[in-house]
Formats: C-alpha cells, sequence, structure tokens
C-alpha cells in the first residue's frame, strides 16, 4: 500500500436479487480524506452498494479493495473493526436501551476505562447529546435517533464513514448541523454520504456520484453534476430540483 | 426507585433494596427447615430445581434473543449423564461436575452449527425443540437388554431407577439428607439469580444485551456477535444442566419424560407468566403456575393441560410483558408522578 493507493476502491462489483440487477458492474475509487456525495433515484443501488462494501451483504461477483486488501467474505465485524462506520438509510440503534447504553456498546471499540466514559461524555457534547443521554433510543423522534446512530458511527473514529440519508426526516436547523458534522467528520475521515437533499449536498459536497440502474452514471463536482442534461434528466429534473 | 433494581438490562449496579431481597431470602431459605415438614421441603426443592431450568430460558431468551425451544436437552442430558456416571462410578462427585459439563460440550457443538451458520432465531427455536424431541424418541426406544452403558441399563421409558444421592465430597459414606437437598437446591437458584444479575452488569452482559437489541448494529460495530451467542447458549445450557443434576438427585430417577414437548412448553410458560424481561419473573412464575397445575389436579378438574393452556393464552393477551414487569408498572405508575419503565 503507498499513499497512492486508494482508501476504498470496487472493480466491477455487482449484486444480484434473481435476475434483478442492483449493482451492476460498478467500478468506484474514493481517495483518502475525500467527502464524496452518492445520489441517484431510488432504487439506483447505493443502499445495495453501502451495504456490500460494510459486509452486510454479499457481493454476487466483483472486488471491494479496503486499503488495497480485498474484503469480500469478511464478515460485517471484521470490516468494521477495519475502520468502516455506516449509518443507515433506517435507523440501526438499540431501541430497547439508554442514549449512553448505545454509545458505551460503541465507544469502548478500541477504548478502555475512563477512556470510553469520557469519549462518551466529548461525543455527547459535540452532537449536543447531554439532555438525552438517560433516555430510551426507542423514545426519541426520528432525528434524534438519526444523530444517535451517527454519534455512535462518529465515536469509533473510523476511516471511513458512510452515512446513508443521514438528513432525512430532519428540521432545516438539524439538517444544517448535519452537515456541519459531516464536514466535522471529514477532519478526520474519508466519508462518504448518500442523500436526496440537494440543498444538503450543496453545503457538502466535493465530488458526486449519480448511480442510475446499479451503474455509475457520472463522477465530477457537484456544480458540473447539476448542470449535466443526463443528470437532469434521469434524477434531477424529476425531483424539481436544479 | 425500588422496582427498577430488579431490571437486569438497567446496566447500573444493584443497591440496597436489591442487596436486602437477596440477604432476605437467603436468611429465609436457611430458616424454612427449621419450621417445615418434609413434605414441603420436598415440594419448595422441586420448584427451586425447576426454578433453575426457568432461570436459564430467561436468561438465553430474555437477554440475549434466543428461544431455545428445547432446552429440556441440557436438562435431560444433565440428569441422565448423572445418573449414568453416578450408577458406574459409584461415587458422586465427579460425575455431579462432569454431568453439568458434558451437556455444555454438546451446547458447544450443536451451538456452534447454529449460530455460526447464521441459523435464524426461529429456525433455531424449531431445530432445539426437534432435537430434544429426537432424544426423547431415542432414549424411549432403548428398553432392550443390549442398551447399556457401563454397567447401566437405560430402561428405554421406563428410566432409571435407583439414582444416587450426593454424597458429601469430603466424606462419601454421608449422602445428602432431604434439608440438605434443600439446602442444595435453593442455595443454587439463589446463585445462579444473583450469579447472572451481576454477569449483565459486566461488560460481556452488556454487550449480550445490545446484541439482543440490535444484532445487525453490533456486527457493524465491531462486535463478533457469534462469539457472545455461542457462549451464553453454552452458559444457559450449563444451568439447564444443573437444574436436570439436581432432579435427578432430588428424586433418585430419570425418565425421558425429562425431555419431551410437555416438559419444553412448560419452560417457556414459566417465562412468558414470569415476564422475560427479569429474571426473578420466570422463577416466581414457576412456582405459581406448578402449584396451579397441582392444585387443578387435586380439585379433579381433569383437563389440567387444557386449563393451563387456556391460562396462558389469558396471560399473552392480558399481561403480554409478564406478570412481574406488569406489577412492577402498576407500582410504578402508583408511586411516581413520572410512572416506571420496568425493564
Amino acid at each position: 500500500m503507498t499513499a497512492a493507493t486508494p482508501i476504498l476502491e470496487t472493480r466491477s462489483l455487482e449484486k444480484r436479487f434473481g435476475g434483478v440487477v442492483a449493482v451492476d458492474h460498478v467500478d468506484f475509487t474514493l481517495d483518502r480524506g475525500e467527502l464524496r456525495c452518492l445520489i441517484g433515484p431510488n432504487g439506483a443501488g447505493k443502499s445495495t452498494f453501502f451495504k456490500m462494501l460494510t459486509g452486510q451483504i454479499r457481493p454476487s461477483g466483483g472486488q471491494i479493495l479496503l486499503d488495497g486488501e480485498d474484503i469480500i467474505g469478511l464478515q460485517a465485524h471484521a470490516i468494521g473493526r477495519r475502520g468502516v462506520g455506516i449509518k443507515n438509510q433506517v435507523p440501526v440503534v438499540m431501541n430497547g436501551l439508554t442514549v449512553r447504553e448505545n454509545l458505551w456498546l460503541a465507544a469502548r471499540i478500541g477504548r478502555k476505562g475512563k477512556a470510553v466514559d469520557a469519549a462518551i461524555d466529548a461525543m455527547a457534547d459535540r452532537l449536543e447529546l447531554g439532555p438525552i443521554l438517560g433516555r430510551f433510543v426507542g423514545e426519541l423522534a426520528h432525528g434524534q435517533r438519526q444523530w444517535v446512530e451517527i454519534a455512535m458511527v462518529a465515536i469509533c473514529e473510523p476511516a471511513i464513514v458512510l452515512l446513508d440519508e443521514p438528513a432525512a426526516g430532519m428540521s432545516d436547523e438539524e439538517t444544517a448541523r448535519t452537515a456541519d458534522l459531516v464536514r466535522d467528520l471529514n477532519k478526520s475521515a474519508t466519508v462518504v454520504v448518500v442523500e436526496h437533499d440537494m440543498q444538503f449536498i450543496r453545503q457538502i459536497a466535493q465530488t458526486v456520484t449519480v448511480f442510475h440502474q446499479g451503474r455509475i452514471l457520472v463522477e465530477d463536482s457537484f456544480h458540473n453534476v447539476v448542470a449535466n442534461p443526463v443528470v437532469r434528466d434521469v434524477y434531477l429534473g424529476r425531483q424539481g430540483l436544479t | 426507585m425500588i422496582v427498577r433494581e430488579f431490571a437486569s438490562d438497567a446496566a447500573t449496579p444493584p443497591r440496597w433494596p436489591w442487596w436486602c431481597f437477596v440477604v432476605g431470602l437467603a436468611f429465609v431459605l436457611i430458616a424454612i427447615p427449621a419450621f417445615t415438614d418434609i413434605s414441603l421441603q420436598l415440594d419448595l426443592s422441586i420448584l427451586f430445581v425447576l426454578s433453575l431450568l426457568a432461570l436459564s430460558m430467561s436468561f438465553l431468551w430474555g437477554y440475549v434473543g434466543i428461544l431455545s425451544f428445547g432446552q429440556t436437552i441440557f436438562f435431560g442430558l444433565g440428569g441422565y449423564s448423572y445418573a449414568i456416571l453416578a450408577l458406574n462410578a459409584g461415587t458422586t462427585t465427579w460425575p455431579f461436575a462432569a454431568a453439568i459439563v458434558l451437556p455444555m460440550l454438546f451446547a458447544g457443538l450443536f451451538g456452534y452449527f447454529v449460530i455460526y451458520g447464521r441459523i435464524s432465531d426461529i429456525y433455531l427455536s424449531v431445530i432445539s425443540l426437534v432435537v430434544t424431541l429426537i432424544f426423547e424418541k431415542s432414549i424411549r426406544s432403548t428398553s432392550g437388554p443390549e442398551y447399556v452403558i457401563g454397567s447401566v441399563r437405560l430402561n428405554g421409558q421406563n428410566g432409571i431407577p435407583g439414582v444416587p444421592s450426593l454424597q458429601l465430597p469430603w466424606n462419601h459414606s454421608i449422602q445428602l439428607s432431604i434439608d440438605g437437598v434443600f439446602y442444595l437446591s435453593g442455595g443454587a437458584v439463589l446463585l445462579v439469580y444473583v450469579g447472572l444479575r451481576l454477569l449483565l452488569l459486566t461488560s460481556f452482559g452488556r454487550i449480550i444485551v445490545g446484541i439482543r437489541e440490535n444484532e445487525t448494529r453490533m456486527e457493524l460495530l465491531g462486535y463478533d456477535s457469534r462469539v457472545y451467542k455461542l457462549v451464553s447458549f453454552v452458559l444457559a445450557a450449563g444451568v439447564a444442566a444443573l437444574s436436570g443434576v439436581l432432579y435427578a438427585v432430588w428424586g433418585n430417577f430419570v425418565a425421558p419424560e425429562m425431555f419431551n414437548l410437555n416438559q419444553a412448553a412448560q419452560v417457556v410458560i414459566w417465562v412468558i407468566v414470569g415476564g422475560r424481561s427479569t429474571l426473578i419473573g420466570p422463577v416466581i412464575a414457576t412456582g405459581l403456575v406448578q402449584y396451579f397445575s397441582n392444585w387443578l389436579g387435586t380439585v379433579s378438574v381433569g383437563q389440567v393441560t387444557l386449563v393451563l393452556g387456556f391460562v396462558l393464552l389469558l396471560f399473552v393477551l392480558v399481561f403480554p410483558r409478564g406478570l412481574l414487569p406488569t406489577i412492577a408498572s402498576a407500582f410504578g405508575m402508583a408511586f411516581s408522578k413520572k410512572g416506571s419503565r420496568f425493564r
């Protein structure tokens, strides 16, 4: 591995569900320190792509190289331990436990003793979760549960952070805070964000990759992607977003 | 809040009310033989023995999220292992330990295939039930004289009589009396209850509760949930095996009924009635359900199983969280302005 080695690369990555091709021979390269946004219509394969990267779904073919090493076949926990953290589209949290207990389970990965509690308190301050630390996650509003999940991912200090629709269901103020958080996370980690909210993407995007029908349609800067007539036709035009 | 003291996944160390409860129970346990007759001691001893089986299930189902419908596999294996080893060896100390370890080894093998094979929880329930029924049928078909292990005939559906009572490890000529069995089974329930309660406060305990809540998230964080589930499964099997060994010691008898559907279903009923979100609930429910069954038998209702089934239906519909959590919630509502979340 050299400094030029992409932190994450997929080669001809494919996922078929019976006769349906969800992800179709995707070649994707992510450089260290990038903040990449993935956009595309529903069913374009973005979430399936994320789930393959984190070992939640086994690919039908192709390669996933993490720091140059093929991780296909590794279990989700092994990929997690290698520094890939994900916030799924639907919050994947422990609803029956308190916010503090959720954060504790995440914070003790790679930490011991007082460092665990210190990390929880620091993350609670950073995301303003202090007042709800003692509440059960299942009792929280959707937006708060998303924040808890993001906090759980961030507290593990992963090398790659995958965020699947982090601003979904959030108010304008929460969305702006989430954008700040994503930029903050990007200071120490490579970040990939799947999102439909183009205003949110405008706030954070460096490079945008457009998925369509399981393939990468375009990969370019935000302004070029927005101006691209093909992208406008298959995605942005339908959303009424420009 | 006192009721929260029994909330085993609260991840907070128990405070004085819980310790008072435990010490109080220990004193009551010590005092009972002095104030009761032998018949009551025998009745309470079998309740303690069965409570261990309920604890095994409530730990595994309530805190790890695995419903092992056939937890009687390990109950029966424990009893049979003790009977066969003790009758062959002529001593009881090492057979007692071996009869707990052997079912745990079997649980390790069984658990490895179902848990590492990522068999879904519902299939695990069905498979464990099928395995316990296979054991039952297999043992029932060992009536012939050719089915002998060492010098012990398995006797098919007649079971193995004359299982030795426990000898004192330091003096083999003294066997445990009825009050000795009472203390042993009661002490075992108390120790296992306290042990599991404290285990749930450790990192291991908090992680298994996390797995119960959301296995996917725990995997994504980097926890290999299979290891934690397998260790928990083996541990619960050890508790069920201890129950089986004490059952054999209590009755001096083992039979294929230890593995059967009726026995397997009863364990589930105890846990449902007591409330699987607590450890102590199913212990209390074991006593209540067994007492109720015996009472139904004495008043000549006839269809005891039918009535029990009706009661279970009632519980599932009216008290879906189980008896103890419901009562505790009611207390919480009554004594707290904010109400209580008893878990």
